[in-house]
């Protein structure tokens, strides 16, 4: 292949890989522990996907990673209550992206948006937004929405006997599940931000910055902290 | 105790605002969506036609959503622009651009290099849409898991296979034919690419009235081939070079066969790899006889298009130079948009002064372990 074309594939991942640690940085990760997770995908992106049955497979890079990640937040949030708005976002995420999937039309080309993954990117973002105004549940409802809507298709296939395989995160690093959690963060980011911005700075004035979170509120103990880490 | 319920009561109630919120928001996406379809098959019943802006002569007709700012280039290579779409009626016009000068092909020059190069060539292809069928052979437009597009799938393999090419061919159903398609095909293109393939095609076959397609090449039925291209994609460029090269051999060895190029607004799985393509052989009105004899003589123009000019020295350079003329655009395109959009961040976390300080600190913060410490003298 020639060079010009290796360099743009690249070029083309390196910037998208650039995006995802940032975002994974902006999720309480630690560089390194962002910078091994991207490692993680990439590496479990190129390794043949494993079976599960006849119509089941999973990627290493594009499922099980993120989902493992999206687990560990899961279980890192805040407080109960974060936790249940992550399940509800996600929950309702993918129930939005299986809808949007039958309702839609089905050529890339007939919709206004810029691609579907974006478009389940902001549905998941939006809800776990909406919901709580979290970019941890904002990641969380991106990639399950994915995983989500692509599990009640395999369970509809294999029901109405259509011949076809599920393959959860089959395109790893580029698969929709990647891509929609990544950009889900992105957009919860953007929204968070032009809201900050337009009502004259951050509600959380005065609260305490620790490790890439609101902590509680200056001069109190972590117990306290706030669970909307973007606002 | 009362006042932590009523607190919960309140944040219930911030819930269920939410909620509402979402709701409309998502209703309002939906309504906004154009033309609603359920994951049924191209059936033909709606397709554009689409017109000169200037003449109000036809110029071509397609099963595909015609969008503004789609390009269309027509057998005779001439470059078209949509600049009006009425959905209603299914209509579009478009303005002429300008006459494409295709690459040129020297026959015999492909025909030797051609021969010299037989090793490490590997090609994948892939079904997108895995129901599309051919009425006349197959009996409906749409056989889940195992259309008719398979067979001309399996002539297409055939063909690239007699001029020395290895050749992956993924069967893989990704039905239904729902907006989700793509999404599933996306995995099987990215297994397909763990290959290391020269280029990978996704097969398909259009949806509007035969006669658009029809045409006999020495005395065989065949139908016509149409290129698409995802113009929203950042390998789009390169893509075009390979398209421009096809069509170019197409057009000396079989004139009008490679009917035309179609940029369709979405990206097909394009931007997975910089040789990328869509075929359409023919449409649901056609036996599959018809687009499998197609398939056969067009695996060897590509087979040409690819392989023909990269063993001697003097077109090898040439070739490269044209692709990577289009991976060039394609990086610049990335790099804009990677920079607009961090800068647009910038912006927006910021404002004014902070903005311009945050600007000079960007870079030492986001790619100060990159660049390393740099120690300045005193």
């Amino acid at each position: 292949m020639p060079v010009g074309l290796v360099i743009l594939i690249i070029v083309s991942a390196l910037i998208f890989l650039g995006l995802a640690h940032r975002v994974l940085d902006r999720l309480r990760l630690s560089d390194g522990g962002a910078l091994a997770v991207i490692a993680i995908i990439l590496i479990g992106t190129f390794i043949p996907n494993i079976p599960i049955t006849d119509r089941v497979e999973v990627n290493i890079g594009g499922a099980i990673v993120p989902a493992a990640l999206a687990v560990y937040l899961f279980i890192k949030a805040g407080t109960a209550g974060e936790k249940t708005r992550a399940v509800i976002a996600s929950v309702v995420a993918g129930a939005v992206v299986f809808g949007l999937s039958k309702l839609l039309p089905a050529g890339p080309e007939e919709n206004q948006f810029m691609n579907y993954y974006y478009l389940y990117a902001a549905i998941g973002g939006l809800t776990a937004y909406i919901l709580g105004r979290s970019r941890r549940s904002a990641f969380i409802a991106g990639i399950m929405a994915i995983i989500l809507s692509d599990l009640v298709q395999g369970v509809v296939n294999w029901y109405v006997g259509m011949p076809g395989k599920t393959v959860f995160g089959g395109a790893g690093a580029f698969d929709a599940t990647v891509i929609s959690g990544v950009f889900a963060v992105v957009l919860a980011e953007v929204v968070g931000e032009t809201r900050e911005k337009m009502q004259g700075g951050t509600a959380k004035k005065g609260m305490r910055f620790d490790k890439g979170e609101f902590a509680g509120e200056e001069g109190k103990r972590g117990k306290d902290r706030g669970n909307e880490d973007v606002e | 105790m009362k006042r932590e319920k009523g607190e919960r009561t309140g944040g219930m109630k911030m819930l269920n605002r939410r909620i509402g919120v979402f709701t409309v928001l998502l209703l309002a996406v939906i309504i906004l969506a154009p033309g609603f379809a359920f994951g049924e098959e191209h059936s033909g019943k709606d397709y554009y036609v689409v017109y000169d802006d200037e003449t109000g002569e036809e110029i071509f007709a397609t099963s595909w959503q015609v969008s503004l700012a789609d390009r269309y280039i027509s057998t005779d290579n001439k470059l078209y622009e949509v600049v009006k779409v009425n959905t209603e009626e299914f209509k579009a016009y478009a303005h002429y651009v300008q006459t494409i000068q295709l690459p040129e092909v020297d026959e015999i020059f492909v025909e030797e290099t051609f021969n010299t190069a037989q090793k490490g060539k590997k090609i994948g292809l892939y079904f997108s849409h895995s129901a599309e069928s051919y009425v006349p052979t197959d009996g409906t437009d749409s056989k889940p898991g195992n259309g008719g597009i398979f067979r001309v799938g399996e002539a297409f393999r055939n063909g690239l296979e007699k001029n020395g090419i290895e050749v992956i061919l993924d069967k893989t159903p990704h039905d239904p034919h729902d907006a989700n398609a793509y999404v599933r095909s996306r995995r099987t293109a990215t297994k397909l690419l763990k290959e290391r393939l020269d280029a990978i095609f996704d097969i398909h076959r259009d949806a509007i009235p035969k006669e658009y397609y029809i045409d006999e090449i020495d005395g065989k039925p065949v139908t016509k081939v149409r290129i698409v291209l995802g113009r929203r994609n950042q390998n789009l460029n390169a893509n075009e070079q390979l398209a421009f090269k096809i069509k170019a051999v197409a057009d000396k060895m079989y004139p009008g066969f490679a009917r035309d190029i179609y940029y369709a607004r979405g990206n097909y799985n394009q931007d997975l790899a910089p040789r990328a393509l869509l075929f359409e052989f023919g449409t649901h009105e056609h036996t599959r006889e018809r687009a499998e004899n197609s398939a056969a003589l067009f695996a060897d123009v590509v087979a040409k298009a690819l392989y023909g000019g990269e063993t001697p020295e003097g077109t090898r350079v040439r070739a490269e130079q044209q692709e990577s003329k289009g991976a060039g655009s394609g990086m610049l395109w990335v790099l804009a948009l990677a920079g607009l959009g961090g800068l647009g961040f910038l912006f927006l976390s910021t404002g004014g002064k902070e903005f311009r300080s945050k600007a000079g600190k960007f870079a030492k913060k986001e790619f100060g372990s990159f660049l390393g410490r740099i120690k300045r003298k005193k």
